[in-house]
């Protein structure tokens, strides 16, 4: 039977380990303080540091924005005037210039076709094609031809005028919407009075 | 101080300490910290946010010179347009205008004429919603005159051609067999006007603001 005799009080005793609690406690006292002084400090010098630069990039951009405005205003000003420089000679654009296609008109009536013309109207419009402004016109040209080869010759002055190379790029379409027997006393039974309805490519304002 | 003598004593003063410690950590971490942290992304994002704005701005302040000039050469051309081909009135009359520029080819030609009113119309326009009010108007005269197909071609060639903007709108040409070199002409010939008479005015002193401008942007080398 073994028997142990404590000497030693408890009060008395002593922990074996190499780090004592009291120790570890004295360092921590120490160096968790120190620790969170660090934190707490590199916490606010970050702060300070970036409310710096704030300030900086503030005050630059005090600078920079009354100048923006301006550059936009003047996008926006030279944005307007190219658009109504643009409208402007959009105008130029959307007219036909009648002096030369009514001379174009008249070298297309031959003598040899033996047409007369009673009359030439120029009707106009304004239309919108695809949402943009547009002048349309159309000539109705009212006209006797005379002969025989009155049917024919009608037919030939349709097709000079959808042919020509100086009127393709604008002439639409080219219909006979009347055909009949002259009513004039002194024409004959093979005179032909005939309408031909003229429709141009409508012109935009752009 | 020293700690005390009994076990339990000291175990409760360190569970004590450590408890403080954990809400001082805590206390510290919820109210200083993390505002701290939180104040900070903000600040960031605030500075990425205006200096993002500011390379943006630069870039637009960059092209001022360009818009300077596209800004004059549209001013230029406008003005230029509005001094040659608009129709300005006489006063208050767009009538007496027109008969002005139409009377000066007549005489030219040995025509006989007469240049009636037809009015003021708008030009048809892609719906704006009535926001905007267009600059330009038409103003409409027409022409009645006795004469040959080819006095009417060569009267309507030359009033084309000193203005490439002027229109003539409508035409009728009527043929009388009595007379088969006279007919009867009547057509209507068309103007842009602006929709604000002051226009013209108000143009001369854009185009000299405008190259004012250019000239302390880009130190007198915009133009």
């Amino acid at each position: 039977m073994n028997l142990r005799v404590e000497l030693i009080l408890p009060a008395e005793q002593r922990s074996a380990s190499v780090v004592s609690v009291k120790g570890l406690l004295r360092i921590a006292a120490i160096v968790v303080p120190v620790l969170l002084l660090f934190g707490i400090s590199s916490l606010v010098w970050g702060y300070t540091t970036l409310s710096n630069q704030l300030k900086l990039v503030e005050s630059r951009w005090a600078l920079t924005e009354p100048r923006q405005k301006a550059a936009r205003t003047l996008r926006e000003n030279a944005a307007k005037n190219e658009a109504l420089a643009k409208q402007l000679s959009g105008w130029a654009n959307a007219r036909l210039s009648w002096g030369e296609h009514l001379r174009i008109i008249q070298r297309n009536v031959t003598p040899e076709l033996k047409i007369q013309l009673s009359k030439l109207s120029i009707e106009p419009a304004m239309v919108l094609v695809e949402k943009n402004p547009a002048r349309s016109f159309n000539i109705t040209i009212q006209a006797t031809a005379f002969g025989e080869n009155a049917e024919n010759n009608v037919l030939e002055l349709r097709k000079r005028l959808l042919t020509d190379p100086a009127l393709t790029n604008y002439v639409d379409s080219a219909e006979i919407t009347r055909f009949e027997q002259s009513p004039v006393a002194s024409h004959t039974k093979l005179d032909r009075l005939f309408y031909l309805a003229v429709r141009y490519v409508p012109r935009l304002f752009k | 101080m020293k700690l005390p003598t009994d076990k339990k004593q000291r175990m409760q003063i360190f569970a004590l300490i450590g408890i403080g410690a954990v809400i001082l950590i805590y206390v510290l971490f919820s109210f200083v910290w993390t505002p701290f942290q939180a104040k900070k992304k903000e600040i960031r994002e605030t500075i990425a946010q205006l200096t993002e704005q500011i390379d943006k701005a630069e870039a637009e302040i960059r092209l001022m010179d360009r818009d300077h000039r596209a800004n004059i050469e549209a001013l230029q051309k406008i003005k230029e347009l509005s001094d040659r081909c608009i129709l300005k009135p006489r006063l208050t009359s767009y009538l007496l205008a027109a008969r002005d520029v139409i009377d000066k080819h007549a005489e030219n030609m040995g025509l006989t004429l007469e240049v009636k009113e037809g009015g003021i119309s708008d030009i048809i326009s892609a719906p704006s919603g009535g926001k905007t009010v267009p600059p330009l108007k038409i103003y409409t005269a027409y022409v009645m005159m006795n004469a040959g197909y080819n006095d009417a071609v060569r009267l309507l060639r030359a009033l084309e051609q000193e203005n490439e903007l002027l229109c003539v709108s409508s035409m009728s040409i009527l043929g009388d067999s009595s007379k088969p070199d006279t007919h009867k002409i009547i057509f209507y010939v068309q103007w842009p006007i602006w929709t604000d008479s002051s226009m013209s005015d108000k143009l001369n002193e854009m185009l000299k603001a405008a190259t004012e401008a250019a000239g302390i942007q880009g130190g007198g080398h915009a133009k």
